[in-house]
């Protein structure tokens, strides 16, 4: 028995979290023995304090994942399309270098999106590395310009996948982009009208509200809210024309003609509506 | 609660959505790991990335015969290492006294904690970053000695001596700086 | 007497019925689906015109279906007053000395291929109780026209799930789910929240119910235009909603129809709930 047995005892039970008691040789050789008791004193108070409390991450750390999590998916549903012309060649098992491995679960027609990944990782990396002063911000605004471009490409990727979920995921994207892009815009209003899940279209509709441009797209919402059969879409629908369109796209909604093609629930909100913003 | 061992194998089947549980649970651990052996704050968030992308890419080389969080750290130590080999130029920014780590809780605790919390960090600040990856990996990622002793690639018996040897040298340091103190 | 079915189906495959075993008028058939890839991820697509259906995740690899039909109920007198006798209104050719035979072929069409798996039946005259026990980590999109309910259970895949009849009920499940009624209720129970991409649950007259798990972390979105707002969460909902030229002067108030939000421990991917005349109901768990 020695102060190293005992020491190790200790450390043991703390880094292992199991619970064993000291042996009665143990217990003798401890007593009277100060110095040791001071060591296993201060063992225990380093382990047991709470010397820092644990930092809390940002939230870009999650952005930033979920994002590359997100394009992973999205690799790999369109790669499991070439898997059956592939299949000889990945049956062999061979050890690859790192970007031959990520390659070959992308494939070539996704080579675009890994470009997109490493770009972005980087452009991010770098973005974190810059200091303030007028060249950094310059590159700052135009990394920027980047990041929205990507997010487009990404949105709109992801506003033709199958499931409605992931069709959510491509609204949530779009919103980021500030809707500058109008192949973007007209991809949201085609799905729009066509789109078999409420819950998109009714989220396509949430974000049309930060078009710079409104006027240019009033007429067409107009003229999907008369032909809705939707309750809620042609709610909303006539919801965002009312907070967001012109004066003359709200007296055109309001004119008699379109109201009778509105279900009642909607003809008695906007009602509501009217007496609320003073048209 | 859920197994983290398996959760990675379904990872290596192809539902990489389940990454984002193994994410959740081990991100700030992670982080604070990064930050806890010499990194700043930006930098661990894109080493937590950086290791995560890695997780990734390497699924099928995860075998099981560790567990999840001792094959992640590993992939952690090699994410660290490579990038001060592509930054050499860099310093390592051991900033553990950085006001900027200290968080709202910390105001409302007694001063007499304080302060022995500030010597304890500048203790582990002050050892060798052999002997501090070691505590840090205890104490603070709560590894037990079969998930270092792995990870870390040597037996049970050399660790535990190098244990010993490094809280040794943690308590050594700390007595001076509490001498100094007084 | 109940026949179990074991078929394994590498291609595609199409399967017709004739009903084995039967009591009135009901027939009842059990399948074992195995899938071609084992282990790997499963998509569940299941379109059914009348009936009920139950998905169960468990651990196993293959998929246990159970299928029972019965014939549509209005119809069932009907049938059961068919006489011997030439029906005047189809008098060309006799039915004397002939007995009625009573449909009772169940038509239910199976495809897998590629761990991809179809399950559909479109007939309208019959009512059809699916149970279906699948792998955990399934994906599943499910519509059902008229009946019953759609009633999830245990699963941690994608649902994508359409009820335009009966409810939409869901427990131990993470999502991400997008559900849809018309005018019933669509009660889910959180056990996980998946933080890849958007959960959707709208009604249009029906309420929304939902249990999240304590720990959850999720950014709670709600829309109602004329039903209530019922919480247990430790966190306020506020407006999020903006309208763009009213800002001035006027103060933060809840626009009808306007959608509020409530950052969850912290806050994480979006959970939205929606309903025109419904309530929203948000509850916590343990």
């Amino acid at each position: 028995m020695n102060n190293q047995d005992i020491i190790d005892w200790k450390i043991a039970s703390l880094a292992n979290n199991n619970a064993n008691e000291l042996t009665k040789e143990m217990q003798t050789y401890l007593k009277g023995n100060s110095p040791l008791q001071a060591e296993l004193h201060f063992i225990e108070q380093f382990w047991e304090n709470d010397i820092k409390p644990e930092i809390t991450p940002s939230d870009k750390l999650d952005v930033n994942f979920y994002q590359m999590l997100s394009r992973a998916q999205s690799a790999q549903y369109d790669s499991s399309a070439q898997i059956s012309v592939h299949a000889s060649a990945s049956e062999e098992k061979q050890s690859l270098p790192l970007i031959e491995t990520v390659k070959r679960w992308l494939m070539p027609t996704a080579i675009a999106q890994f470009a997109t990944l490493s770009l972005v990782f980087a452009l991010g990396f770098n973005l974190n590395q810059t200091s303030n002063n007028q060249q950094n911000s310059e590159q700052y605004s135009g990394l920027q310009k980047e990041i929205s471009s990507l997010t487009t490409v990404l949105a709109m990727s992801m506003l033709e996948k199958d499931t409605a979920s992931e069709r959510l995921s491509g609204v949530a994207y779009s919103r980021q982009t500030d809707l500058s892009d109008p192949l973007l815009v007209k991809q949201l209003i085609t799905l729009l009208a066509r789109d078999k899940s409420t819950s998109v279209r009714l989220a396509i509709i949430n974000s049309l509200g930060q078009l710079s441009s409104f006027d240019s797209s009033e007429q067409q919402i107009l003229t999907l809210a008369i032909k809705e059969e939707n309750l809620l879409v042609q709610m909303e629908l006539c919801r965002l024309l009312l907070n967001y369109g012109s004066i003359d796209i709200k007296k055109s909604l309001t004119e008699q003609a379109n109201l009778q093609f509105l279900k009642p629930e909607v003809r008695e909100f906007i009602q509501t509506q009217l007496t609320v913003l003073y048209i | 609660m859920f197994d983290e061992k398996e959760l990675m194998f379904q990872v290596k089947a192809g539902q990489l959505s389940q990454l984002a549980i193994l994410f959740e649970n081990n991100k700030v651990q992670l982080f604070n790991y990064f930050i806890r052996t010499g990194n700043n704050r930006s930098l661990s968030e894109d080493l937590v990335q950086e290791t995560f992308m890695r997780v990734l890419a390497y699924r099928s080389s995860f075998s099981g015969s560790s567990t999840f969080k001792s094959w992640m750290y590993g992939i952690a130590r090699n994410t660290i290492a490579e990038h001060y080999r592509k930054n050499k130029n860099q310093t390592l920014n051991c900033d553990m006294d950085d006001e900027e780590l200290i968080n709202e809780q910390t105001l409302a605790e007694e001063y007499e904690t304080k302060q022995k919390n500030v010597i304890f960090n500048k203790s582990l600040a002050s050892i060798s970053a052999e002997d501090r990856e070691i505590i840090v990996l205890s104490r603070f990622q709560q590894l037990n000695y079969q998930e270092i002793s792995t990870l870390l690639d040597c037996n049970l018996n050399t660790l535990k001596s190098r244990m010993r040897n490094a809280v040794n040298k943690l308590q050594m340091s700390y007595q001076k700086l509490v001498g100094e103190n007084n | 007497m109940k026949n179990t079915l074991s078929a394994i189906l590498p291609l595609a495959f199409v399967a017709m019925f004739a009903g084995s075993s039967q009591t009135a008028n009901a027939t009842e058939k059990s399948y074992s689906l195995v899938l071609t890839k084992p282990g790997e991820p499963v998509s569940i697509d299941i379109e059914v015109y009348r009936g009920s259906i139950t998905l169960v995740g468990y651990q196993g690899d293959t998929i246990e279906i159970s299928a029972k039909t019965s014939n549509f109920i209005a119809k069932e007198k009907d049938l059961e007053k068919v006489k011997a006798t030439k029906n005047p209104n189809n008098s060309k050719r006799s039915s004397e000395g002939l007995k009625s035979v009573k449909r009772q072929s169940m038509r239910l069409q199976i495809e897998e291929k590629n761990n991809k798996v179809e399950i559909s039946s479109e007939v309208s005259n019959q009512h059809l109780d699916l149970v279906i026990k699948v792998p955990q980590r399934s994906s599943i999109d499910v519509e059902l026209y008229k009946g019953g309910d759609i009633d999830i259970d245990g699963i941690s895949g994608g649902l994508e799930l359409e009820a335009y009849q009966g409810m939409i009920i869901a427990k131990n499940i993470s999502g991400p789910i997008v559900a849809e009624t018309a005018r019933t209720d669509i009660v889910v129970s959180f056990t996980d929240f998946s933080k890849v991409s958007p959960s959707s649950l709208t009604s249009h007259k029906g309420n929304v119910d939902i249990t999240l798990a304590k720990a959850i972390a999720a950014n709670v979105n709600v829309q109602t235009y004329q039903g209530e707002v019922f919480s247990g969460l430790d966190k306020d909902f506020v407006v999020v909603d903006e309208i763009k030229k009213h800002k001035k002067g006027q103060k933060q108030k809840v626009v009808l129809g306007g959608i509020m939000q409530a950052k969850v421990n912290g806050g994480g991917q979006a959970l939205s709930l929606i309903s025109y005349s419904g309530n929203l109901y948000i509850r916590k768990g343990k």
